[in-house]
């Protein structure tokens, strides 16, 4: 999972899979809690399922300013290429 | 009566009689002592209570079971002016019950002072404003109500130390009220995510009120053409073992319960306050 389309891919798959969320309404910019009716324990469930895949801590702190699909793409990009 | 006196009387709003002014000043002059009634509380009963009981658990207790009959107070005094009453079905089941999640749907300002109103002690998860707001926060503090901003965590762990104490909590799924015209508004997962970490069970409280009054963002003063008239009704308790499905992951039960809790009060709701199918 190295490249961005991968984590996008990856997301995309949790989203659909853990969360029910349509795989239409997926798009970069789509709000996970307005667009995709996540809420704050889903954003817990899903940091903790991209700790488990990149064997990296991911600190909660970094997803506060988390909104889009796109914003965790990026996150996630940035901590497992470093 | 011919079509043309039908739209003569469609036209004109209905008269303002005496009732109707007299409502409204019963209505301001409630609302008043309540919000006073919460501030003389935060500043005798509740201070009074820090130095006589040291023990936290003991002092919320007794808190609670002074806004309960605060809250009394208050529905005998709207009953009495005219302003609303409530009808109770069952309610003895909410007395009874010990360590469960109380849920209710939302149609109006005032459905937590009626159903607080019929118990002795009760939990509540409220609004994180009212903790602020000069008139309440002196009481959601006693209380040590839950607030509804805390992180998720928090308020989980809040929630299931309270249930394992024994005490009931009233949480309305819906998170705020429902909105005007509407049977039920869209339902946050907080209740869901609470019975899955506790196994609490759910006991459902449908409220029916026979005026679309008291919304948010709708003035006090708007009253309703007669009065309100709420009937609660309390039904057998949801157990969580029921509802259920153990196979499922965290995220997916939270939305399969929520789907449940959802279809449960649509279901009741589909008869109106008189009882008559909508």
């Amino acid at each position: 999972m190295h490249s961005r389309e991968d984590v996008y891919q990856q997301l995309h798959d949790y989203l659909v899979e853990l969360f029910e969320v349509p795989a239409e309404n997926i798009t970069p910019d789509a709000r996970l809690f307005e667009d995709l009716d996540l809420d704050s324990i889903d954003a817990v469930d899903l940091i903790v399922k991209f700790q488990e895949i990149t064997g990296k801590k991911i600190p909660a702190m970094e997803f506060r300013s988390v909104r889009t699909v796109d914003d965790v793409v990026e996150k996630i990009h940035v901590l497992v290429s470093s | 009566m011919t079509k043309r006196q039908i739209d003569q009387k469609k036209a004109t709003p209905p008269r303002k009689g005496l009732n109707w002014y007299w409502r409204l000043f019963a209505t301001g002059f409630a609302f008043c002592s309540f919000g006073l009634g919460g501030v003389l509380m935060a500043i005798t009963i509740f201070p009074a209570m820090m130095i006589i009981l040291q023990n936290r658990e003991k002092r919320r207790k007794y808190a609670q079971l002074v806004i309960c009959r605060g809250f009394r107070i208050f529905v005998w005094l709207l009953d009495v002016t005219g302003v609303a009453e409530a009808r109770t079905e069952n309610i003895e089941q909410l007395r009874a019950a010990r360590g469960a999640l109380i849920i209710a749907n939302h149609p109006t300002l005032l459905d937590v002072v009626m159903i607080l109103a019929q118990m002795d002690r009760c939990q509540c998860v409220v609004k994180h404003e009212l903790f602020r707001n000069p008139f309440m926060a002196g009481v959601v503090r006693a209380a040590g109500f839950i607030r509804n901003d805390d992180n998720p965590e928090n308020l989980i762990s809040q929630a299931s130390a309270h249930l394992g104490s024994g005490a009931c909590i009233m949480i309305f799924p819906e998170g705020t009220r429902t909105p005007s015209r509407r049977k039920l508004g869209q339902l946050q997962r907080g209740v869901a995510n609470i019975a899955i970490e506790t196994h609490a069970d759910l006991i459902p409280v449908v409220v029916h009120c026979n005026h679309d009054t008291l919304k948010k963002g709708v003035p006090w003063y708007r009253i309703p053409p007669s009065k309100i008239r709420y009937r609660l009704v309390v039904d057998a308790p949801l157990s969580f073992g029921d509802i259920a499905d153990p196979t499922l992951t965290r995220a997916k039960l939270a939305r399969s319960v929520t789907r449940i809790i959802k279809d449960y009060f649509l279901d009741k709701l589909t008869y109106d306050f008189a009882g008559n199918r909508t």
